[in-house]
């Protein structure tokens, strides 16, 4: 049924769409045509099946159960960053001390590695940022570029659509004057015709009458 | 109707000429008679002339700028009331109102302009021509006038009145009686007649008899009654033509031409600026510059006569002291030099606080209070700035030139113009007076010079001044390089000294930088053939002890075994060890020995100094012994031959670097530091409790370089922010925008695609139409001529009938 329906408006040439209540009435029909529409199948069904589950970890299942019940994700435990001794129990473990000096050695490497990194930094990061935000400055560049084509493109259509339908419309023009003509000029024929055959028939009468006379 | 005639208009020369004369005659109430000298003047005008322009007590030099304060000043207080005014600053009303409206031009920054109301235009009368100068006379002047100047001399030269003829007739007559009289006497006496004086004064001293309070001399050693002046026998010398005359005309001149020569000769020296301006084309200045307004000086000059005084008196003793000749006596060490003047290099270079433009100031108020808008409309007053309406004389503010060079302790800048000293009376400190110091004082004051530490300290602000000294001192040691320890050594170039002769008989010179280069090398050659020789722990820079540990010999009790031969040769093996290391201490140091902590720059410590003198010590003692290269070089081979015989032995080949690892790990984890004793021993040795209190320590330790590391990051951190933070937030309003940008070209896509759509529906839709249209059009074509048809044939049938 929807396609029988054949679209042959002509925005640039037709007139009367900012009338009031034009614009509620297409608003209207688009309504009942959406509540009206049923997609019958699965138009995405050229696409192969989803596997939701393809990047499902332990952890990122467990982050997604935790979401599920709304509850506040954990705080960072800073608590290896200390260097705490062993816990209180096991003062006297030979072990957890090794254990925790062992963490604070690796801490310690951390530390260095961050103030490495962060030499490295004041060393290039100045000229690395430079670098990032010029390509930022870049892809920002054609993205305008991109833009400003796209704003073209469709001032361009915008402007061949106008073209074609003033082309089309003076020759519709012309064709709706002639056939308002043409209909007008029968509606009259067809009067003057009705006149002769009234008159026609009154001759006939008369004729008739005279021949009955005589 | 007679012509009405309106005196006024501009004042001539001549007419000031005949008012200033007149006003001599007639004197300054007669105003009337005075205009009637000039025909063109009222009397009004005439005293308006004489008392705004020609009165000589006018001033019309250039405003002063007390006088330009004072005027805005009593303008504020007095607005318009310029009568009133003139006289307190001692000018007219109208040059007050002039220079008022000049001034407030002057604040408003307005350049005298050609549409300035107040200018006259062409054509205009000057409504106030007494207060302009003169016009000078034409030299044809005008009939009129001409008649007026004859007719004021006329009457300005009789200066006597009726009065004053009459006693001069009568003083005329009476000389002319006294004459006769004298005559008629004097014929009388001739012929004999005595005629007594008729006439005697009553009262009073008759001049022609006596001498009024004549003091007769007293009389003299000699009597001089007898000498007698003979007029008949002149002295002949004094009555030459030259003493009569006097001096020649030409020699008159000739003298004074001489010493005219004189004085131009000694201006020629004293004055050549003057010279040059004279000679050179030098123009006068246009403008004349005001008089220059200096603050008064702040030591006044009884202080500076002291300070001086002061200083001679010291000199004087100084000399005496010294005359005395008693060197290094007690006498010295109680006179000190004060003849310079300490570290004025130091001393800051004083400025005068800036003073404030009042005139300016006042002019902008005054501006201000006249551009305000009605008061009936309400708000705020026009705001002031720092005006003052305290009295009829403006507030008077100069400029101090702070004193830095004298600034005795005992000595404070007083109040201006008190010439008695600056000393302050009861017991007021200095520090007090600082305090409520004049502010545009320099707060650091010149050190004082007290080399005989009379004053106490704390009398003035001496204590910050001798840890001023101390922080000198240091700050300028400071500036010494540190001592670095390398020597070179240096052989003496003698060693070569021959082989050169010898070279020398060649007439090929070696070129000098050869010469160096080949020392240099040589140089080099020798120190490392000592390398050579040395131990192998400083051929490879390896880390050495710091502490020579002597525990390892085994001292022998009394009561101890002999050693066995064994043992013998270990301990002679640890013995040279133990040389070896002091010898290596002493003579190439590592960092570590010298007690350079890396990251640190510090000296060589104090314990690295004593550390040195004990292995000098130990050396002393067991003199290190030098081992020939060929000795060393068989120690090699025999070790090496040792090292295969082992290997052999073990039944082992080439060990890998990681069992190397894991041998020196194992070892490692087996070395134990006990802090409770200082010292390392073997982890199996110790027990659990000892082991965890070196494990406490350990990790105590890394907590202490784990604070230091994060404080360092930490202020890495906060520096890279200052650092890189532009470049950050740029980045981000860069992001930002392009994510903007880039939702925008998703809905322009859209867009695009839409309109696309529509025109694709739009170019089916057109023919479509039209082919509708045209069916439309056909259709009623034909029905048009099937009508047309029809109505023809009924028109046939119509004609048929009729």
């Amino acid at each position: 049924m929807a396609g029988e329906v054949v679209v042959d408006a002509l925005p640039y040439y037709d007139h009367g769409y900012d009338e009031t209540g034009v614009r509620d009435a297409a608003l209207a029909l688009v309504e009942e045509e959406t509540r009206r529409y049923r997609p019958t199948k699965n138009y995405l069904e050229y696409l192969p099946a989803p596997n939701y589950n393809a990047f499902e970890t332990e952890i990122i299942k467990a982050e997604f159960e935790r979401l599920q019940a709304r509850l506040p994700m954990d705080m960072l435990s800073m608590k290896r960053y200390e260097l705490p001794a062993p816990p209180a129990g096991k003062m006297t473990d030979v072990a957890a001390w090794l254990e925790s000096v062992e963490n604070s050695q690796a801490q310690l490497e951390h530390q260095a590695l961050r103030i490495l990194n962060l030499e490295l930094i004041s060393e290039y990061g100045s000229n690395a940022w430079k670098m990032y935000n010029d390509t930022l400055v870049k892809m920002l560049e054609q993205c305008q570029k991109q833009l400003q084509e796209l704003k073209k493109k469709i001032q361009e259509i915008n402007w061949q659509r106008k073209n074609e339908q003033t082309q089309a419309g003076s020759q519709l023009k012309e064709l709706e004057a002639k056939w308002v003509g043409l209909v007008s000029k029968n509606y009259e024929i067809e009067r003057a015709c009705v006149e002769l055959e009234r008159e026609l028939a009154e001759y006939e009468q008369k004729n008739k009458a005279r021949q009955g006379k005589r | 109707m007679p012509r009405i005639m309106i005196k006024g208009g501009v004042w001539r020369n001549t007419e000031d000429e005949i008012l200033k004369a007149a006003v001599m005659k007639y004197g300054k109430n007669q105003w009337a008679r005075i205009a009637s000298l000039l025909h063109r003047k009222s009397a009004k005008q005439c005293k308006a002339r004489w008392y705004e322009w020609l009165d000589p007590s006018i001033k019309k030099t250039e405003w002063s700028r007390e006088e330009e304060e004072k005027l805005l000043h009593l303008a504020k207080l007095m607005p318009t009331q310029w009568r009133t005014i003139a006289p307190i600053i001692g000018r007219t009303a109208a040059q007050c109102l002039e220079h008022y409206e000049y001034l407030l031009d002057k604040a408003q920054n307005r350049e005298e302009s050609e549409d300035d109301p107040r200018r006259l235009k062409p054509g205009e009368i000057d409504p106030n021509p007494e207060t302009k100068p003169a016009k000078p006379d034409p030299i044809d002047m005008d009939e009129d006038e001409l008649e007026m100047l004859s007719e004021a001399r006329a009457r300005l030269a009789n200066t006597q009145g009726k009065k004053a003829k009459r006693k001069a007739r009568e003083k005329q007559l009476e000389e002319a009686r006294r004459l006769a009289a004298l005559q008629k006497r004097r014929e009388l006496r001739a012929a004999g007649i005595e005629i007594k004086k008729q006439r005697r004064k009553k009262r009073g001293v008759d001049y022609n008899a006596e001498i009024p309070f004549e003091k007769k001399p007293a009389p003299g050693f000699y009597d001089t009654s007898q000498e007698s002046y003979d007029p008949l026998n002149p002295n002949y010398k004094k009555l030459r033509q030259q003493a009569f005359d006097g001096e020649l005309r030409a020699a008159k001149e000739e003298r004074e031409r001489r010493k005219d020569k004189q004085k131009q000769k000694k201006r020629k020296e004293n004055d050549l600026p003057g010279m040059i301006a004279s000679q050179g084309n030098f123009q006068e200045p246009v403008k004349k510059r005001s008089k220059l307004v200096l603050p008064a000086p702040q030591i006044s000059e009884a202080e500076l006569e002291e300070v001086v005084k002061v200083g001679q008196a010291s000199e004087y003793a100084r000399q005496q002291a010294e005359e005395g000749g008693v060197q290094n006596g007690a006498t010295q060490a109680l006179l000190q030099d004060y003849n310079i003047t300490p570290n004025t290099a130091a001393l800051r270079t004083p400025r005068t606080p800036a003073v404030h433009d009042n005139i300016l100031q006042e002019a902008q108020n005054i501006m201000a209070l006249t551009h305000v808008d009605t008061p009936l409309k309400g708000g705020l007053n026009t705001p002031l700035h720092n005006s003052d309406f305290s009295g009829v004389i403006p507030r008077h503010q100069l400029a101090q030139t702070p004193n830095t060079l004298l600034g005795t302790p005992f000595r404070t800048p007083g109040i201006m113009g008190s010439e008695d000293g600056m000393t302050p009376k009861g017991g007021m400190t200095p520090q007090q007076q600082l305090a409520i110091g004049p502010p545009g004082q320099t707060p650091l004051r010149t050190p004082i010079r007290d080399k005989l530490n009379i004053n106490q300290i704390e009398d003035f602000e001496g204590g910050a001044y001798h840890q001023d000294l101390k922080e000198q001192l240091r700050r300028g040691l400071a500036g010494l390089p540190t001592p670095r320890n390398d020597f070179e050594i240096v052989v003496p170039e003698d060693m070569n000294a021959p082989t050169e002769e010898q070279t020398e008989e060649t007439p090929y010179v070696e070129d000098q930088a050869d010469l160096d280069d080949q020392t240099e090398e040589e140089r080099q050659a020798r120190l490392q053939k000592e390398m050579k020789l040395r131990s192998q722990a400083v051929q490879r820079d390896l880390p050495r002890p710091i502490d020579v540990n002597m525990d390892v010999l085994r001292i022998l009790g009394s009561n101890d075994p002999p050693l066995t031969e064994l043992q013998k040769a270990e301990e002679l093996i640890k013995q040279e060890m133990i040389t070896m290391l002091h010898y290596d201490a002493v003579y190439s140091p590592t960092p570590a020995q010298l007690g350079i902590v890396p990251g640190k720059k510090n000296l060589p410590s104090q314990k690295s100094v004593v550390n040195q003198a004990a292995h000098l010590a130990y050396l002393e003692q067991n003199p290190f012994e030098k081992i020939s290269e060929d000795d060393i070089e068989m120690a090699v081979t025999l070790l090496k031959h040792e090292m295969e015989v082992v290997r052999k032995g073990m039944g082992h080949g080439e060990l890998s670097l990681e069992s190397f690892c894991h041998v020196w790990d194992e070892c490692y984890s087996q070395v134990l530091f006990l802090p409770s004793m200082n010292r390392y021993t073997r982890a199996n040795l110790a027990s659990k409790k000892d082991r965890i209190e070196s494990l406490e320590k350990r990790l105590e330790n890394n907590r202490n370089h784990m604070t230091k590391d994060a404080k360092n990051a930490a202020k890495l951190e906060k520096k890279l922010k200052i650092l890189l933070g532009g470049y950050q937030s740029r980045s981000q309003a860069l992001v930002k925008q392009v994510t903007d940008l880039y939702e925008q070209l998703e809905q322009t896509y859209v867009e695009y695609k839409t309109f696309d759509d529509l025109r694709r529906h739009e170019t089916g839709a057109i023919p479509k139409r039209l082919e509708s249209l045209k069916e439309d059009v056909q259709r009623q074509t034909e029905r048009e001529r099937e009508l047309q048809n029809r109505y023809s044939d009924l028109q046939f049938k119509l004609s048929k009938y009729s």
